[in-house]
């Protein structure tokens, strides 16, 4: 039986197969929490190629990845609900200005 | 202009200072005026579909508007955000008879309570957890998507589903409650 981490990660690797080539998704990870309504919820950062456009960054484009995940979570039985953060590498670790 | 005209020219300015660098801090606050745009619109609509126009804007709407609560708001919002087999029943049978089947939510009401929850995360984020930092483009993004649901908000009439989400953000859970069929 897998554990829900495991049940996760599973859900993210089959979007990451299938997601959309742009804007294109490198790599997912996820936090287990509690969202304010007090409910369980999985934080979600898709990061996104370096060279993706400033143009490109919007909920539309983002969307259908964004669907593919909450539907592959749902499929595997888990109603935590999913909260996402797009960014690129060079965004990941930025010292606050 | 509104309120929340206001904090949205003011999310926008915030996001588009600094040409060159833009400082965290205007980042956030812009993440953070867009949330409270879409808050104060939500809330704004829920004091107007329970409200006479003249007692929402007077003291019964002021003491109605400061019971909102953002989680309350952010328990309905997901309602809606999701596939309505998930719909607590209690709201499932104030849509339709028990044993027939969901209608489908208006996706105009889908798109706006995927954009309140979205949003209230990412005022979390920008208030409380200066370890993940933002882009311009993403606070860009979340203004784009609270003008857009604010749009939608306005278009709405108060009623169907838009009233129980409306109602949702008042009650909150309480609206689900000693419900039996």
């Amino acid at each position: 039986m897998p554990t829900k981490d495991e049940q996760i990660q599973a859900a993210l690797d089959s979007v990451l197969a299938s997601a959309p080539k742009v804007p294109k998704v490198i790599e997912t990870r996820f936090r287990l929490g509690i969202d304010d309504a007090g409910d369980d919820a999985i934080f979600v950062l898709v990061v996104l190629d370096e060279q993706t456009k400033d143009t490109e960054w919007t909920t539309a484009n983002f969307q259908p990845i964004m669907d593919q995940i909450h539907e592959a979570i749902r499929a595997a039985g888990l109603t935590d609900w999913p909260y996402f953060r797009f960014a690129r590498p060079s965004e990941l670790n930025r010292v606050a200005g | 202009m509104s309120y929340v005209d206001d904090l949205l020219v003011q999310a926008q300015g915030l996001a588009s200072a600094d040409p060159k660098r833009p400082k965290q801090a205007n980042l956030r606050r812009a993440v953070s005026a867009a949330y409270y745009a879409l808050f104060h619109e939500a809330v704004e609509k829920s004091c107007s579909a329970m409200l006479s126009t003249s007692d929402a804007g007077g003291l019964v709407g002021d003491r109605l508007r400061r019971t909102i609560q953002h989680a309350t708001a952010l328990k309905s919002a997901k309602w809606f955000a999701g596939p309505t087999k998930n719909l607590p029943q209690a709201i499932q049978d104030m849509r339709a008879p028990f044993g027939t089947p969901q209608p489908a939510v208006d996706p105009s009401l889908r798109a706006i309570c995927q954009t309140f929850a979205a949003l209230q995360a990412e005022r979390h984020r920008a208030d409380y957890d200066l370890s993940s930092p933002f882009s311009r483009a993403d606070a860009n993004r979340q203004i784009a998507d609270a003008q857009e649901a604010i749009k939608a908000i306005r278009s709405l009439q108060a009623k169907g589903d838009t009233l129980i989400f409306l109602l949702g953000c008042l009650f909150g859970e309480s609206l689900t409650r000693n419900h039996s069929q």
